[in-house]
């Protein structure tokens, strides 16, 4: 399967688009520039994983999380082809695993070495079995979105089932320096970066909203947990979500933990004050469950404390857009937005006082996507998502301003009767303005209709819808070279249909279109100039099958609430 | 599984008989059985209006109505038929106060009940997630309603199956509540299950948005433990603060809650602790920008 641009982002002439797992960067003709990989990770080696002491601390700990319950619970998205492969491959992991075991054991081996390498083994089991059987997915995660800074200095990237935040320094030529990336406790839907470009707001699948400082360096992992421990130990009742649950089952003791574990356990009795076989049992047995215990919260002190995160706000609901807005007549107050699931759009306050909720927007009967205040015009915000309409508010007083229809212009603009027949519901997933003079446009994309809907935002807060534009394949995420006036839209070339096939052979399809604005029709049009499918699949294409692909690219109409339980 | 089958029937016949008599008796308890625990994440087929505005007060108060031509609608698909319309179309007739009390979490509806001629001139609601112990405090009122018809009683007080951890602003518009009671929440003892309390910093926001400030949150629970996350967490609320124990104890409508919810009469006889802390809603503090102008 040939891998789509899904995510787009440009910068000052230069187009970052994400392809799988990798990011490219193109100059405004579509000249490739650069491409940065997702990294591959380093020995993959059985049983090894946790002991090495190579890898870089934050893959480390990503890697290996304290084992709280079911892991199926973490790594949902691929849950298609997990579940099919579960039993047999566990059996063959574990064998791995003995393998791997037998093969770095000495003859002169302890009796603690061999407790170790069982536990190992049962860690392996329930939990690296796991791992392993995601391998070829979980390997190289999607990215799920990338956001540039005010300055176009950095460039902030999401990957999915890894649940990490990259960012990367932008050199302004399209070449990225990888800087940092941190795996959240939960995996982020949508990210925002506050106007002085300082602090990345991660809204996460758990409800949660975190920041991070944009740049950080990364602490020596055994000086952090160090200083933590106490630090966690004291500090307010947070409920950290971050702070892993005590793992029913030990970590292997690494040297630092070990040796950090080794200098403040005190059991309330010792040797010399019980007597009888089987209180000095018991007493062992407190000793052997409050090592454990000490371990469990330095595991959670490790994995908390990799990088600094603050709880700002939540909701009870999977988040699904952030914004940070600022209102023209108040310039000084910054304002956090938030979508759910849950039909919500929340107002809070910005940094600091975002446990203040302003208000809400409320009026959706479906799931909230995406939420867009268009750069000229930032009293207003545009939602759409499950519904059939958009949703224009006046965002500050919590006011509906009106809505425009969107499954309506969808059935209206398909070609063939039949298509627009079988379409009884949209997912909006990109609402994208452009600023084009005096007029401010507004561009929509559904989930799976290759259709782009293009609306005029009008002075008298109307969304007048001007234009269907239909597409060869479905857009995926939608961009402005403003430079040009070229509009940039991804197609994802697998959904291209037969005719079109042909053409794609003799280099017709393109994976990234390009359109322009034509005065003498005023009305969008595709030219010459956009990026080829065949220049592009010179690239590997993945491996993953075509359902897998899809289940990659089309997330958004699962949000929609179907089987409802009733107890 | 025959002998559920048959619980269930039972349960169906005695509800039914209950409707059929015009609910002049209290219902019985055991017929609304249901575990005490229900997953506040999942999607339930619940009913919420999209905006406060929407919200059929009407139905639930009927003492309390506007009188106004009523729009005749039926209760489930009400809310389908509202949004489908244009915001200017659904006729819902208006109350003459607000609701002003929420018991989040009321269970079989003790506090409720004992409430009702405490505050005789306040309209207190009662939000449940279990189905069945809604509908088992809903017939209670109803059957309240009639015995009590000469005395004008307990026609404040009503009870709503909703999941406030996701729907509260739903239902109530900013700064609309006076006291919110949080009665014997579920502790949820595993660390991986805290997220799920019903107290927690990023919950409380949404409680200081629905009270106005003054009003007052009424905790209570007979779990030390959780007694000490609430409160740690009210604390560390920027929004909220500590009622002293002096105003507490002199707030009568504290006994009423250590003593009438269900739970808080099961902890006496089984001579448990109760805890109780009160915190009071603080002003929004000022914009940063203001207070540097």
């Amino acid at each position: 399967m040939a891998l789509p641009y899904h995510v787009l982002k440009v910068c000052d002439g230069i187009v970052f688009a994400a392809r799988g797992s990798n990011i490219h960067s193109f100059d405004s003709n579509f000249n490739p520039i650069s491409v940065w990989k997702y990294p591959v990770k380093q020995q993959e080696t059985n049983g090894e994983k946790a002991e090495s002491e190579t890898p870089a601390p934050i893959v480390e700990a990503e890697e290996s999380p304290a084992p709280e319950g079911p892991p199926a619970k973490k790594r949902k998205v691929e849950d298609g082809e997990v579940v099919a492969v579960t039993e047999e491959s566990r059996e063959e992991s574990k064998e791995d695993t003995t393998e791997g075991q037998t093969e770095t054991k000495t003859e002169s081996q302890t009796q603690e070495v061999n407790r170790r390498s069982r536990r190992q083994k049962q860690k392996q089991k329930t939990e690296g079995g796991w791992a392993k059987n995601n391998k070829a997915v979980l390997e190289k995660p999607f990215v799920q979105g990338m956001y540039l800074t005010t300055d176009g200095r950095h460039l902030v990237a999401i990957t999915g089932s890894d649940k990490t935040i990259w960012v990367f320094e932008h050199d302004g030529a399209g070449n990225l320096k990888q800087l940092s990336q941190r795996a959240m406790p939960k995996r982020p839907c949508a990210l925002a970066l506050t106007p002085d470009d300082k602090t990345i707001l991660s809204a996460d699948k758990f409800g949660d909203v975190f920041s991070l400082p944009l740049l950080f360096t990364p602490s020596e992992p055994t000086a952090a947990a160090a200083a933590t421990t106490t630090a966690s130990e004291v500090a307010t009742p947070e409920p950290t979500p971050s702070a892993p649950a005590t793992p029913a089952i030990p970590t292997p003791p690494t040297t630092d933990v070990a040796k950090a574990q080794s200098l403040s356990v005190k059991p309330q009795a010792n040797e010399l004050t019980v007597h009888t076989l089987r209180n000095l049992k018991a007493l062992e047995n407190q000793k052997r469950c409050l090592e454990r215990q000490k371990a469990a919260k330095l595991a959670a002190a490790l994995q908390a404390s990799q990088f600094e995160h603050t709880l700002q706000l939540g909701h009870v609901s999977m988040l699904t857009s952030v914004a940070v807005a600022v209102h023209p007549s108040h310039p000084g107050r910054t304002y956090i937005i938030t979508a759910d699931r849950d039909e919500h759009i929340r107002v809070s306050r910005g940094i600091p006082q975002a446990h203040v909720i302003e208000g809400f927007l409320l009026g959706h009967d479906e799931f909230v996507s995406r939420v867009c205040i268009p750069e000229a015009r930032r009293d207003v915000l545009i939602s759409g998502g499950g519904d059939d309409d958009l949703f224009m508010w006046d965002w500050v007083s919590g006011k509906l301003l009106g809505k425009a229809p969107v499954l309506a212009e969808v059935k209206k603009a398909l070609p063939s009767a039949e298509d627009a027949e079988k379409v009884t519901k949209v997912a909006v997933t990109r609402i994208f303005d452009v600023q084009q003079g005096e007029k401010t446009q507004i561009f929509v994309i559904c989930e799976r209709i290759p259709l782009l809907l293009i609306y005029t935002l009008t002075a008298a807060n109307t969304l007048q819808h001007t234009q269907a534009l239909s597409l060869l394949g479905n857009p995926l995420d939608v961009e402005y070279l403003k430079a040009e006036s070229k509009l940039l839209v991804s197609i994802d070339p697998n959904t291209s249909s037969e005719t079109q096939e042909e053409e794609a052979s003799n280099g017709g399809v393109s994976s990234i279109l390009a359109l322009s604005f034509d005065d003498s029709e005023s009305s969008w049009k595709v030219t010459i100039g956009g990026l080829k499918a065949t220049e592009a699949a010179e690239e590997e294409s993945s491996s993953l099958s075509p359902q897998d692909l899809q289940k990659l690219l089309y997330t958004t109409e699962s949000l929609r609430k179907t089987n409802k339980d009733d107890e | 599984m025959s002998e559920p089958k048959n619980k269930r029937q039972k349960r169906e016949d005695y509800r039914a008989a209950l409707r059929a008599n015009g609910v002049t008796e209290l219902p019985r308890k055991k017929f609304y059985r249901q575990r005490a625990h229900a997953n506040p994440f999942s999607d339930h087929s619940l009913i919420y209006p999209p905006t406060p505005e929407q919200m059929d007060w009407a139905s639930l108060y009927p003492h309390y109505a506007v009188e106004e031509p009523i729009a005749q609608k039926t209760e489930t698909t009400e809310f389908e038929e509202t949004t489908g319309q244009e915001l200017s179309a659904p006729a819902i007739r208006k109350l003459t106060k607000q609701v002003e009390v929420a018991d989040i979490g009321c269970g079989f509806g003790g506090l409720l009940i004992a409430l009702a001629p405490v505050l005789p001139e306040t309209l207190v609601l009662g939000l449940e997630i279990r189905v069945s112990v809604t509908q088992f405090v809903e017939d209670r009122i109803k059957a309240l309603r009639v015995q009590n018809e000469e005395q004008k009683l307990y026609r404040n007080i009503a009870v709503l199956r909703a999941n406030t951890m996701k729907f509260m602003p739903n239902f109530f518009n900013k700064g609309q509540l006076n006291k919110i009671f949080i009665c014997f929440p579920d502790p949820h003892f595993k660390a991986r299950k805290h997220k799920q309390r019903i107290v927690s910093t990023t919950l409380n926001s949404e409680y200081a948005y629905v009270l106005r400030p003054g009003g007052i949150v009424y905790t209570i629970t007979d779990v030390p433990d959780l007694h000490e996350w609430m409160v740690g967490h009210f604390n560390a609320h920027p929004a909220f603060e500590r009622v002293s124990v002096e105003e507490q104890e002199a707030d009568p409508l504290v006994e009423i809650m250590r003593n009438e919810t269900e739970e808080g009469k099961k902890v006496t006889r089984h001579n448990g602790q109760k805890h109780v802390a009160l915190f009071r809603r603080l002003e929004d503090p000022q914009w940063p920008e203001d207070v540097s102008a």
